[in-house]
């Protein structure tokens, strides 16, 4: 049988309109979904034509697998593109795909299911890669007795869990019984499932993780990315390559990234994570889908990955080989969330203004624009910032003046947060772990006096300054602040993460 | 009058078209868009502002909190959602003596879950919203004796 050129993207915002042009490259067209509140999305116009498939809140549209594939057949594809998060790794969708008769852009159900379940993607990577000491534990007794024996601190996760809920790190027997509990009804809420697993907590790891495209016959990796500073287990700058690494254990850790898929039997594109510390390596997971980071790879590779993995599920196969990936130069990506620079509290509103920074080896996905309001469904990730240079620190400067002059109106976003980061010696310096931002130094404290000024000029604080405000201002709005360090956040899976 | 930026404080006097800061004359101009700001000929861009005490504001990519430096400590006499979003949970009941710190509900946003602590130690006088309701962003949640 032969299959028709429609690819239905089943996602929304950016990630649809990348998926959408890599479709278009290649003859393909694709085809959208869209919820209620999504209908003014920007994802919608890259498409040659979407189909409402219901409610606002995820689990009544985009992961709702018997909606879109009702779409797909309507909209008649025969391809699916899931881009990332919502069913991008769960290996049931595969399967329905698969029983439907539609191709799913991704790896295979088999692959798709070892890398789902930690336990078993552990022990398959375990042939051939390091990894950290630990085992499944099913009761009480048994996770006391497998906590002696490898030693506190100990971390607890969810076997089908992923982006850290169901996490917890126990650093003595006195905090085991609650730990566990918690974790496994975290586990239990977040994925249906009370599996727990507990192996040795590595303090302040790096994380590093492989590229890899994969066909029926070749595995090709596309060297590694950086992806260290990270908020409660959530990716907000990542590089390529990785200051960390020296070029023999570059080697070695994309060699053995390579054997892990292979173990695996994986094809698409896909990711292997390792923790790093101490100059060694340790295998923590695969990641079975497209990543939010993938362009920094695009960028020194000039690889699209997209396409590389439209060719495969077209059965044409990956047109790279590795000895035509020669990495050149160095990535940056800053990931530009909507969110309070305080709090951390996603900020959803309206964008009365976007403008964002042009120039050679400046890439922005987004699919924001002047006038949209930000739905409060979805992730409050809103633009990815990508620079490319000839090396890191000409990467850097074209990111600090990327983000100067990124113009987002209206809301508060992740910039200043990322131009602390960048201007931190550590960050200049490629020193730095997942412990990064805990000991960040805000990089507001230049400019204060040319902030006392705006602040005096905008005619209505004037006013505020005069002291007519006592009795009209509203005491909610002064103290918001005052209350802001209260919250404490959780993600759900796939984004992260934890109490602490 | 003295404002503290970001924890430092500045004296500032304000004559036309002219802002001393730090007895340092600061020649500024706005733009009609009123987001551009020249001053002594640098251009700067204020990209978000939002009132409060302090009050927040965006200048090219940074953060600046900004307040009057002698402020009396206003009572709360209600809580309200920071917010919009679901309340996935009520964790406390009218009558009840709260402590500052203490989780009073969790409010769903943007797929997390938002613990809200009490900013006072205070009695409960009335829960305004119930579990599983949508609410606004400034809707009150809980009303204060």
């Amino acid at each position: 049988m032969v299959n028709n050129n429609n690819v239905l993207i089943a996602n929304r915002g950016e990630i649809v309109i990348r998926v959408a042009r890599a479709c278009k490259k290649l003859g393909l067209h694709p085809y959208g979904i869209y919820s209620d509140s999504d209908k003014d999305s920007l994802h919608i116009k890259y498409c040659e034509q979407s189909l409402n498939i219901g409610d606002s809140l995820p689990q009544d549209s985009y992961l709702r697998a018997d909606k879109v594939i009702d779409a797909a057949k309507k909209l008649g594809c025969d391809y699916i593109h899931p881009g990332y998060g919502f069913l991008s790794e769960n290996p049931k969708f595969v399967e329905l795909c698969n029983n439907e008769g539609l191709i799913f852009i991704g790896p295979p159900y088999d692959a798709m299911a070892i890398s789902g379940d930690k336990v078993r993607a552990r022990k398959v990577a375990s042939k051939v890669a390091p990894v950290v000491e630990g085992i499944e534990v099913s009761n009480e007794n048994d996770v006391i007795k497998e906590a002696e024996k490898i030693g506190y601190p100990i971390m607890l996760k969810a076997v089908e869990g992923g982006g850290g809920r169901g996490l917890r790190i126990v650093n003595s027997s006195q905090e085991l019984d609650s730990a566990y509990l918690s974790s496994k009804n975290e586990a239990m809420v977040g994925f249906g499932s009370e599996r727990i697993y507990i192996e040795k907590y590595i303090e302040n790891p790096r994380h590093i993780e492989v590229q890899i495209v994969a066909d029926e016959s070749n595995i090709v990796h596309l060297g590694e990315r950086e992806c260290s500073i990270q908020r409660r287990h959530q990716k907000l700058i990542e590089e390529t390559p990785s200051p960390a690494l020296s070029t023999e254990m570059r080697n070695e850790i994309t060699h053995t990234a390579v054997e892990v898929m292979k173990e695996i039997g994986y094809k698409s594109a896909g990711t292997v994570e390792f923790l790093f510390k101490d100059n060694r390596f340790y295998f923590m997971e695969v990641n079975a889908r497209i990543q939010v980071e993938h362009p920094i790879t695009e960028a020194v590779t000039g690889v699209d990955i997209v396409e590389q993995q439209l060719l495969v599920a077209l059965g044409k196969g990956l047109s790279v080989n590795q000895q035509n990936i020669n990495p050149m130069g160095h990535a940056i990506e800053c990931r530009i969330n909507a969110e309070h620079p305080l709090s951390f509290v996603p900020f959803p509103g309206v964008v009365k203004k976007f403008n964002v920074p042009k120039g050679n080896g400046i890439r922005v996905d987004t699919a924001l624009y002047s006038g949209y309001t930000i739905p409060i469904f979805y992730d409050s990730l809103i633009a990815k910032l990508i620079c490319w240079g000839n090396n890191r620190h000409e990467a850097i400067e074209k990111m600090k003046d990327s983000l100067l002059s990124f113009r987002i109106l209206g809301i508060p976003s992740t910039i200043p947060f990322h131009m602390s980061a960048l201007n931190d010696t550590r960050f200049m310096d490629g020193c730095y772990d997942t412990s990064f931002i805990n000991k960040m130094i805000s990089f507001s404290t230049r400019d204060g006096d040319i902030a006392a000024a705006v602040f005096s000029l905008l005619p209505k604080r004037i006013e505020l300054l005069e002291g007519k405000e006592e009795e009209q201002q509203d005491p909610w709005m002064r103290s918001r602040f005052d209350w802001m360090d209260f919250f404490d956040i959780y993600y759900y899976p796939n984004r992260l993460v934890t109490s602490q | 009058m003295k404002l503290k930026v970001n924890g430092t404080i500045y004296d500032i006097e304000i004559m036309q078209q002219k802002v001393k800061v730090n007895n340092e004359k600061l020649d500024m101009v706005t733009s009609m868009d009123e987001e551009k700001i020249m001053i002594n000929g640098k251009t700067y861009h204020l990209d978000f502002v939002e009132e409060g005490q302090p009050s927040l504001m965006i200048i090219n990519g940074m953060t600046y909190f900004v307040s009057k430096t002698s402020l009396s400590h206003i009572s709360l006499h209600e809580l309200k959602a920071p917010i919009s979003g679901k309340i996935v949970d009520i964790l406390t009941m009218t009558g009840i003596v709260i402590k500052e710190g203490q989780v009073l509900m969790i409010l769903e946003a943007m797929k997390m879950e938002i613990q809200i602590k009490s900013p006072v130690s205070k009695r409960i006088k009335e829960i305004k919203v119930s579990k599983g309701q949508s609410v606004k962003i400034g809707d009150i949640l809980i009303s204060f004796e």
